[in-house]
């Protein structure tokens, strides 16, 4: 029995891909049209279905260090969250889902989009 | 600061013990074999209050129950997010929870998680994101 369980345990259950990104390009980061376009994009590259739709609204304006935009995808596999600090212009991604991507695709494809000059990744397997 | 024990916690000197200064904290749970992991309403009630507990404030909650089984909750914050995926097959809940700002305190809702689904076994990952220059 607790063999069985140690053998659950070890198994992939998912992989979650977190991403700080520094100096993005305060137009990209302030347009909500562009974010959801980002969301949208991310999902068909990394082949994700989506799963209803995003929430996308600019909060925290109380605080000027968390004031920006935060997008909620969840998709069939968990959720994509991305939120954004317009003081730094910086971006804070987090894409987890148990069906296994490419996080290079993802990767890539969220510096350029951003225009973001600096990335710092990590990737975590739960 | 409590010292790393076998296959335990790790608590990382809090944001404001260290000179460095941080966007946010992001907390990364494992619990396995915890209880009440396949209720969606309770989860949702959980995500509201744990990110109460932290003095957070929850604007939205998404919950989304697959077929067969298992379950994923988002509640957005004012200060980011608190995320669970629950494996009910497995005994597995997935927790993220990430919170900006020098008020909030995460590591209050993972010990509001922790009594309220009481897993016998807990991995936690501390990632600091956003160096503040």
């Amino acid at each position: 029995m607790k063999n069985e369980k140690l053998k659950t345990e070890k198994k992939i259950y998912g992989k979650e891909l977190i991403l700080d990104l520094d100096d993005c390009d305060p137009k990209i980061i302030r347009s909500r049209r562009k974010i959801l376009e980002y969301s949208n994009k991310l999902c068909q590259l990394i082949k994700v279905k989506k799963y209803g739709k995003p929430i996308c609204k600019r909060f925290a304006l109380h605080s000027p260090q968390a004031a920006g935009y935060s997008l909620v995808q969840l998709i069939e596999t968990s959720s994509i969250t991305v939120h954004f600090s317009e003081l730094w212009n910086r971006a804070f991604i987090n894409i987890f889902s148990c069906k296994l991507f490419d996080h290079k695709i993802a990767i890539d494809f969220t510096k350029k989009f951003f225009k973001a000059k600096k990335i710092k990744t990590r990737i975590l397997i739960r | 600061m409590r010292k790393k024990t076998k296959r335990s916690i790790k608590w990382i000197p809090s944001i404001k013990a260290s000179k460095i200064k941080y966007a946010g904290i992001h907390l990364l749970a494992e619990f396995w074999h915890g209880k009440n992991i396949e209720n969606p309403k309770e989860l949702e009630r959980v995500l509201v209050r744990g990110a109460k507990k932290a003095k957070n404030i929850p604007l939205k909650v998404f919950i989304h129950k697959f077929s067969p089984q298992g379950i994923t909750g988002v509640v957005l914050l004012a200060e980011s997010h608190i995320a669970l995926h629950s494996w009910p097959e497995i005994n597995y809940l997935a927790i993220d929870i990430f919170t900006c700002g020098e008020k909030t305190m995460p590591h209050r809702t993972l010990e509001y998680l922790k009594k309220r689904f009481q897993p016998k076994k807990i991995e936690i990952k501390e990632i600091k994101r956003g160096i503040i220059k």
